[in-house]
């Protein structure tokens, strides 16, 4: 495989993984789990700050 | 925006994205005021004759999960996400990903190339990392070289006669 076509390569990768069907993603649904377990510490510490402006 | 480092260590297999590529990818925090994850997406791209293994920082919206940004090549998003004590730990995972790549598609060829020019001193460990785990994995460093145009290093790994990634 020759220098130029290497580079060739490296650059149409390139722009595929930058484009905006990339981003459109199928599988990986083990991840998506994880990351909704992220997304549920918000409420808590929104629940925890609610507490705290409560009068007494 | 409180982003928060937390390296994800249990990364998930590959998965295919719409345009076929073989991803792994893996937390390195978080920001719940922005709603998006910082993601190290481990990526073989096919392309042609060969695969394109191409690592880099993502966001990844929490509300919507397919929703991710395009990779970031500035050595601004390494010093933003992960802590220089922590740079270690996350090439390991990185290492970690590779490997899961090549036991799931085990390519003929692989392409790599540097994302910055003149490949500085402090990142030359790293690609001397990926290239001891693919040599390690049944492949050999076809080539290495700079191109003076681009300013990059370019290789290309060839996996070896009768070698096939466990």
């Amino acid at each position: 495989m020759t220098r130029t076509r290497i580079i060739e390569i490296t650059e149409e990768a390139a722009r595929r993984v930058s484009s905006e069907g990339a981003a459109k993603r199928s599988g990986g649904e083990k991840h998506v789990v994880r990351l909704a377990q992220l997304k549920k510490q918000r409420p808590e510490a929104e629940s925890r700050d609610t507490r705290v402006s409560l009068p007494a | 925006m409180t982003y928060r480092y937390d390296l994800e260590t249990d990364a998930d297999p590959p998965f295919t994205d719409a345009l076929g590529t073989q991803i792994v990818e893996f937390a390195v925090g978080y920001d719940l005021d922005e709603d998006k994850a910082v993601l190290m997406s481990v990526m073989l791209v096919p392309i042609g004759e060969a695969h394109d293994l191409r690592f880099r920082y993502r966001e990844q919206d929490l509300s919507k999960d397919w929703k991710v940004s395009a990779p970031d090549y500035s050595r601004e998003a390494v010093k933003k996400y992960v802590p220089k004590k922590n740079r270690f730990e996350v090439l390991t995972q990185l290492l970690r990903a590779v490997l899961a790549l090549l036991g799931a598609v085990s390519p003929e060829n692989i392409t790599m190339e540097t994302f910055t020019l003149n490949l500085p001193e402090e990142a030359g460990p790293k690609y001397h990392a990926i290239r001891s785990v693919l040599e390690a994995d049944g492949y050999r460093t076809e080539q290495h070289f700079r191109d003076e145009t681009t300013g990059k290093d370019y290789w290309l790994f060839k996996r070896r006669a009768g070698e096939y990634a466990d």
